[in-house]
């Protein structure tokens, strides 16, 4: 080839590119046209939109159905490792359950509840936050979204402490946040507690009873369950520990009252009952589909006897329990209602057996007024029941008859494992050598869904542990 | 949501508009022309042969033989240069003087070639190029090749015919899509599934039944999207096999590109062509080991009863004896075929017509097909769940030369679906699946709700439980369960080419593809029909309503032109884009208030959904090809592209390629060199390119969903949001060579290929305690990837009366995972823990992981600390099996020995029994990886180093052809087997495989002896302990086979005899088989099923579910055997 040649050749090159770019940078400019690639997204809300004042009650909903969602998710768990259901399917994550074994990290079903725990706990001090600054601006639309979201947070972190054994609080969307660690899981009720209180205070300030009187009762029940995991979790190396039975915290006992008077007095409700309301518009309870449909579990041999075809029986009457049987046929329900029957978190009857456990404490069985037995026949007369007499020795004894009401009254409400520990019991299901038998005290650790993505975790497993 | 039918409507307008023009147009052809026509034939063997293009080159004149081997064209008076090319074939050319107003004859004969350069090629290409000219491969699928084989839609078309295309059947269910792979996995997070382009239209490639979190069957009996495309009236079909190729293509296009050119009509009278098929079906119901279980003695009915369901009765063995009609003992172990209760024979029809013709000026090419088939799932008796896929299918093209140089091209095609499928797979309310779950010994009439009598034969008078499922819901129950989809699809183009100067072309496309896809999933009020399953009693029905648009514009110009005498130049530059438009709408009702309805609006509980979607490609490109001779191609060009999902303000992306064609032995000379005359054709390529693969619309914003609560509306985290996202890129090089020898009558094509995605969208999994628990895709990733292709084709035998072609074709492939970013690994199935299939770093792709148990300490590697079995030890905690208590020391055979001298049960305090059998043996695992986790050990891959087909054509006596095709797997290649993990390990829906109930039966036989029971224990321990915390344990196996894919067998009548038979231009009558035979170590129902099927990867975690979710075994249907009866005949 000569000279020449590639000189037309390169020329040739030179005025094809030049057509090539001039033409690609006509198409090109056309295909700027940013209008064409901005397309519409009407499924979400873009993250900014929630600095909007208006969205304030969004944000507060949005916290309660998270922590909806999450108290059924790992309520599942939670009461399949106690007697009160029993594995009878075909997932050997619930059997593994079922005989005690709860640390796991990879157990499917805790692994699976866990970052619906972690989005109810983040949710909720989300809401707190947003709305606190709406507030502080004047420009929130409803301080009781607020408060509510309080309440949500309050017990969205004592479900922590109850159901975990270490969890990362303060872990904020990209930004993870290093476990509190085994021995500083107290502190999550102390949150709670606060976050009662503060709640308190625009619940007053807004005369809302209704709230006033969850969050009494929330601030009582969380510094009960405070009081049961220091039990639990006594300084030193046996921690955690079992088989260390009552509490009586002046603190929870001043709320439980104070509760209890705002509910009889104020809200004029003598079964007051906080509960978690679900349907098919917002949100399942997650737990009905395993039990009522697919039956991967059943109620527990202790609740409903399957041979007798029979629920459990009063030990003063004799009688069907009513309770039991109210809340088993309530859980069931039909066919319709079978994912979105209610769950209770917070009740009366619970703040009258924690002023009923401190009494006990106190050796104080038989006094009339504000006694154990005046408040273990509180919720009898609600229910019928023959009254309970600690003289009576054919009643059983005050202990017994606390751990007897504890297993009733908050039947599925997410507080027997902790009895189970602390009273020295055992699910009927536990193995020997499983982790609630062998450590009693423990309940659910972080799990692998966590421990692979939280960089603490990763560099410091033990951290997570 | 936008109708269809006003697209439709639209399309039809587009169609009939060019008609008027289509009428006026042959008198533009009228002077100064003369006719070409002829006959081309095989050379050997004397028959005609169809789909030869004749034409003139450089030209846009030309046509295509019909099935006589005939062809006819107009061209301008004077001598003209024909030439006749087809895959398959060497190339002829001939010189002929074209006389005004008459009719020159010009006959060809070609002779078989096993390589094939000149084919010419569009896609990725940007013009049309002959093969030989490219440095990057392209795959040729030439349909007219497959006119005999027992091939029913696009995926069976592309199946077992490119060694870089896999085509994965996904299982047996009837109409069930197919997963396409091209050189493996480009892409961890998006789908892995090619483009796909009908005449330069984008087209939809989904699959499923809409949203997965909404409405499915199980994994399996879900459609491709690709199917209802109209084999009959597709001409060939296009495959790039990855980024050197796909760079035109620009974003989205770096998993591979298929294009598929349907027909086009042949000038001349109309031509009539008729198909019937007829077939049958059948699943090998031999592979579905039966059922098993021993009898249990009524002592242990108690603690049985416990462990099931609410109400479930365990039968004594007294009334299993009378349920039998025979008399049982305890420990015997007894056996029950299932699958023949469900499987019936299959029945298939098909009948498509079509017609060809035109004048010079307008052709036209009009098909109609309709496909039917119900499957060999059956079960009728039970229920009204069915398996049956039927599509009515038409195509219209119109091909116009109005003027001059200007050609318009409109095409449509027009498919109308209906797809029902059981549930399946791993669904517990699976027909198939529960009868896979029956205990012969929990067999009964009695449920927890309903109750009949035995017919002492193994079944009920009425409601009852005679599968002995022992959990979710009976198999007639789960038989009242049906899922249908309702599909119409439909395919619009328009293609204008002008050639403004002998050297400029232009060329614009513009087309649509519009689906309407409405897939319901029902339950009638009292599908509960014995008494057992809770869910959903009084019925339930969800729809899921997609409407999906796509509107493709494209338009090029092309300059060719000489540069001296020997250079030559091609350049192409234009723009094109892509406007999808999905919109999505789901509604459910639980709980129906009587029999007979069947609408979600009647339900108590009622759910909606809706989800509105719209994404916007565009790019522009150039290409410069320049050619030395016709032995040198040099190739350079690019992409620039934006996508909607990066955000108006994102800058574009570009994306290069290069590639170089040498042919040596076009070179002068070449054939008279002594050594380099015994390769008749020799080539060498290389090409290097990127192409990219964008996130989903919105992946970059962080959003709040709805998220309601008792209180009112409410909002929750969605998408956690990256503002720093952009598009995956995949660079891949290849290098290869195309040989030739012995006159071409063999040829060898390999390609070596080297991928690296940079960017990969991975989907992390940030701390969930944050708040945001779905994933977030992240650029972190990079996968590398790299294989042979190769494929040979053989014509040993080339006589008159026999004529042989052999081909084999064979793909390596290796694919790791080589950067994560710091990301966790992530695993297939999310939390659900029995599918180990990993996305994990410094692993290949689909990497399977789970528990492992000690290995002797001798296999033990130096330096390991991990628990191993010395002599005489098994893998067993010492205290746990002596005393329920763990103390951490190995036991020993003979501590077995001793716990085993007696049947092993554990009793409480009362003494009543608490549990016995296997159930006490927890074996002991292994932490190889010494990080606590007891599932990390590496277990092996799901996707095979080796994959590929082989397989003759023959033409015996010049009227009968036979075709067999076979492919294979093999390599590394690594199924789980989920259903035999159940079956062997499961204590209440499983431990029913023959092997199992025997072992258990002597473990608990008293009559058994102490090493008896060893031995059975060890079973356990080594071959079906699995499940959790076991997972990956036993579940694992070999998955490598042979099948034989397709056989055929034609005669070809000769067409003197059919036109005095039936006055037919031809007829052909084939009888062929599909899925002959199956050779395999794979003890499942069949290794090529795959649990996830053919979703539609809906999102990020579907599509890692779909990308790597492969060789999964979880109940599905074997591949049914089908053979079919064919008659073709032409008027």
């Amino acid at each position: 080839m000569d000279i020449s040649t590639l000189a037309s050749l390169a020329l040739g090159w030179a005025r094809r590119a030049a057509v090539a770019l001039g033409g690609a940078g006509l198409v090109a400019a056309g295909a700027a046209c940013n209008s064409l690639f901005d397309v519409r997204n009407p499924n979400d809300v873009l993250a900014d939109s929630l600095n909007n004042p208006a969205a304030g009650f969004a944000i507060a909903s949005g916290a309660q159905a998270a922590l909806a969602y999450g108290w059924g998710a790992i309520l599942t768990e939670y009461a399949t490792v106690t007697d009160e259901l029993t594995w009878s399917g075909s997932r050997d994550g619930f059997r593994e359950l079922d005989v005690g074994t709860l640390l796991n990290p990879t157990n499917e079903f805790t692994d699976a509840a866990f970052p619906y725990v972690g989005r109810a706990r983040w949710l909720a001090d989300f809401a707190i936050k947003k709305l606190a600054v709406f507030d502080s601006a004047g420009t929130i639309k409803n301080r009781n979204d607020l408060a509510r979201s309080y309440l949500y947070g309050a017990i969205a972190y004592a479900m922590l402490g109850d159901d975990f054994n270490n969890f990362p609080i303060g872990s904020d969307m990209l930004q993870a946040a290093p476990p509190l660690g085994r021995t500083r899981m107290d502190s999550v009720y102390k949150v709670a507690i606060a976050y009662t209180t503060a709640g308190l205070g625009i619940a007053q300030a807004t005369s809302n009873s209704s709230l006033q009187l969850a969050l009494t009762a929330m601030r009582a029940r969380a510094e009960h369950a405070k009081a049961v995991w220091a039990l639990l979790h006594p300084p030193g190396p046996d921690v955690p520990h079992g088989g260390r039975a009552l509490v009586n915290d002046a603190a929870a006992v001043a709320d439980a009252r104070a509760a209890i008077g705002l509910a009889d007095a104020v809200v004029k409700s003598p079964d007051w009952r906080f509960r978690f309301n679900y349907s098919p518009t917002t949100v399942d309870n997650y737990i009905g589909a395993w039990v009522n449909g697919r039956q991967e579990m059943r109620f527990g041999d202790q609740f409903v006897d399957r041979a007798a075809k029979d629920t459990l029986r009063d030990p003063v009457s004799g009688r069907v329990d009513p309770e039991i049987r109210r809340a088993v046929v309530e859980f069931v329900g039909t066919s319709a209602t079978q994912n979105y029957q209610p769950l209770t978190a917070l009740s009366e009857r619970e703040l009258h057996l924690i002023l009923a456990e401190a009494a006990l404490t106190r050796g104080d069985t038989i006094a009339p007024a504000d006694s154990f037995s005046a408040h273990i026949n509180y919720r009898r007369i609600l229910d019928g029941l023959a009254l309970y007499n600690p003289a009576n020795p054919a009643h059983p004894r005050p202990l017994a008859m606390l751990i007897y009401e504890r297993q009733v009254n908050l039947f599925l409400q997410g507080r027997r494992l902790e009895d189970l520990y602390r009273f020295g019991l055992k699910a009927d299901n536990w193995q020997s050598g499983t982790d609630a038998v062998t450590t009693p005290g423990t309940v659910f650790p972080i799990t692998q869904v966590e421990l692979l993505a939280n960089p603490y975790c990763v560099k410091d497993p033990a951290s997570c542990s | 949501m936008t109708s269809p039918l006003r697209w439709l409507r639209a399309a039809l307008v587009l169609s009939v508009a060019p008609l008027p023009v289509c009428l006026l147009a042959p008198l533009a052809h009228a002077q100064g022309t003369g006719t070409i026509r002829g006959t081309v034939i095989d050379a050997l063997t004397g028959r005609p042969i169809d789909g030869v293009r004749v034409d003139v080159p450089s030209t846009d004149l030309g046509t295509l033989t019909d099935r006589e081997g005939r062809y006819q064209f107009t061209v301008r008076a004077g001598d003209v240069q024909l030439r006749a090319r087809r895959v398959g074939y060497a190339t002829a050319t001939r010189k002929v003087t074209a006389t005004a107003g008459q009719v020159t004859d010009a006959d060809f004969q070609l002779r078989g070639a096993a390589v094939g350069l000149d084919v010419v090629v569009v896609t990725g290409a940007g013009a049309e190029t002959e093969k030989r000219k490219l440095g990057n491969t392209i795959g040729t699928i030439d349909a007219s090749e497959l006119r005999n084989a027992p091939v029913v839609n696009v995926s069976e078309q592309l199946a077992a015919r490119d060694p870089a295309v896999s085509v994965l059947p996904s299982g047996g269910l009837t109409g069930e899509g197919a997963q396409i792979r091209i050189r493996s996995a480009a892409s961890l997070t998006q789908t892995n599934e090619p483009v796909v382009y009908v005449d330069g239209v984008r087209v939809n490639r989904g699959g499923g039944f809409g949203d997965a979190n909404w409405i499915g069957a199980g994994g399996g009996g879900t459609p491709s999207r690709l199917d209802d495309i109209n084999p009959e009236a597709i001409d060939h079909i296009e495959v790039l096999k990855g980024a050197a190729a796909a760079t035109l293509y620009g974003t989205e296009a770096s998993a591979g590109v298929i294009q598929i050119f349907t027909k086009k009509g042949v000038r001349g009278a109309p031509r009539w062509d008729f198909i019937t098929e007829q077939g049958f079906s059948n699943y090998p119901a031999g592979r579905y080991v039966p059922n098993a279980g021993w009898v249990q003695p009524d002592a242990f009915d108690t603690i049985r009863a416990k462990s099931l369901a609410k109400g479930f009765h365990v039968p004594s063995v007294t009334e299993l004896s009378a349920f039998y009609g025979q008399p049982l003992q305890p420990y015997q172990v007894i056996t029950q075929p299932f699958a023949s209760r469900l499987f019936e024979t299959g029945y298939t029809r098909t009948y498509a017509a079509g017609v060809s013709g035109g004048t010079p000026g307008v052709t036209y090419y009009v098909n109609g097909r309709y496909y039917y088939e119900n499957g060999p799932f059956g079960g009728r008796t039970l229920g009204g769940a069915a398996d049956i896929d039927h599509k009515a299918q038409g195509t219209l093209a119109v091909e116009l030369v109005p003027v001059d140089r200007v050609k318009l091209r409109v095409s449509s095609e027009y498919t109308d679906a209906h797809h029902e499928t059981p549930n399946n797979n791993n669904n517990i309310y699976a027909p198939l699946t529960n009868a896979i779950f029956g205990h012969p010994e929990l067999a009964s009439c009695l449920t927890p709700r309903a109750a009949s009598s035995p017919t002492g034969t193994g079944n009920c008078t009425g409601p009852g439980n005679p599968f002995g499922v022992a959990s979710f819901g009976t198999v007639r129950e789960d038989m009242q369960r049906t899922n249908q989809q309702d599909t119409k699809h439909f395919i619009g183009s328009m293609n204008a080419a002008f050639q403004a100067l002998p050297s400029l072309a232009l060329e614009g496309t513009l087309g649509v593809d519009v689906v309407n896809q409405v897939s319901a999933t029902y339950r009638p009020f009292g599908n509960d029909v014995d008494g057992f399953i809770l869910v959903n009693p009084q019925g339930n029905k969800t729809i899921d309503d997609i409407t999906e648009r796509i509107v493709t514009a494209e338009a090029k110009a092309t300059w060719k032109r000489s540069l001296g005498s020997d250079w030559s130049s091609v350049f192409v530059a234009g723009g094109q884009g892509f406007i999808t438009r999905k919109q999505e709408e789901g509604s459910a009702g639980d709980a129906f208030p009587g029999p007979g309805i069947e609408v979600t609006a009647a339900a108590v509980n009622q759910q909606a959904f809706e989800r509105f979607l719209e994404t916007v490609n565009a790019g522009v490109f150039a290409q410069q090809q320049l050619g030395y001779r016709e032995y040198a191609f040099l190739t350079l060009g690019g992409r620039y592209d934006r996508n909607s999902a990066f955000g108006k303000t994102s800058a574009g992306v570009f994306y290069p390629k290069a590639s170089l064609s040498v042919m040596p032995s076009a070179m002068p000379g070449w054939d008279t060199g002594p050594l380099t005359s015994k390769l008749s054709t020799l080539r060498l390529r290389a090409a290097l390119g990127q192409s990219g693969l964008q996130p989903g619309a919105f992946d970059k914003f962080t959003t709040f969903s709805a998220l309601n609560s008792e209180t009112g509306p409410g909002l929750g985290p969605s998408n956690l949001g990256n503002p720093v996202l952009k598009p995956e890129v995949s660079t891949e090089w290849e290098v290869g060579t195309e040989i030739g020898g012995f006159h071409d009558r063999a040829g060898l094509d390999i390609t070596y290929w080297r991928r690296i995605t940079r960017n990969a969208l991975y989907p992390r999994q940030y701390a969930p305690s944050g708040g945001f628990i779905n994933l977030q895709i992240t650029n972190i990733g990079e996968i590398k990837a790299g294989g042979y292709d190769i494929q040979a084709n053989l014509l040993p035998l080339s006589q008159p009366n026999l004529l042989v072609k052999l081909f084999v074709n064979a793909s390596w492939t290796w694919a790791y995972v080589t950067r994560l970013g710091g990301a966790p690994p992530l695993k297939v199935g999310g939390s659900y823990p029995r599918y180990r299939n990993f996305i994990k770093e410094g692993y290949p792709v689909g990497a399977l992981f789970g528990a492992a148990l000690p290995e002797p300490c001798s296999a033990r590697p130096a330096g390991a600390t991990y628990l191993c079995l010395n002599p005489g030890e098994v893998p067993y905690d010492h205290g746990a099996i002596l005393t329920g208590v763990p103390d951490g020391r190995t036991a020993t055979e003979a501590d077995l020995l001793a716990f085993l001298s007696q049947p092993p049960v554990r009793r409480d305090s009362k003494g009543n029994i608490v549990a016995y059998g296997f159930s006490l043996f927890n074996p002991l695992r292994v932490d190889k990886s010494g990080t606590g986790d007891y599932l990390s050990n590496y277990l092996g891959k799901s996707l095979p180093d080796w994959q590929g087909s082989f397989g003759v054509r023959a033409t015996m006596f010049k009227n009968l052809e036979l075709g067999a095709l076979f492919e294979y797997k093999f390599g590394n290649y690594t199924i789980t087997n989920l259903t035999d993990a159940f079956r062997k390990s499961n204590p209440v829906i499983g431990r029913n495989l023959p092997q199992v109930a025997q072992a258990e039966a002597t473990l608990m036989n008293p009559a058994s002896t102490a090493q008896q029971r060893l031995d059975a224990v060890k079973q356990w321990s080594y071959q079906f302990k699995a499940l959790s915390p076991y997972d990956g344990l036993n579940q694992n196996e070999n998955g490598k086979f042979l099948r034989f894919r397709e056989l055929s067998l034609t005669y070809n009548v000769p067409s003197e005899v059919a036109a005095r038979i039936l006055g037919a231009r031809y007829l052909t009558i084939t009888a062929a088989g599909r899925n002959v035979a199956l050779w395999t170590p794979y003890s499942g129902v069949d290794p090529e099923i795959n649990e996830y099927g053919r979703g539609g990867a809906a999102d990020t975690r579907a599509a890692i579910d779909q990308n790597f979710g492969t060789a999964i075994d979880a109940f599905g249907f074997a591949l049914p055997r089908r053979f079919t009866f064919t008659i073709r005949a032409g008027f």
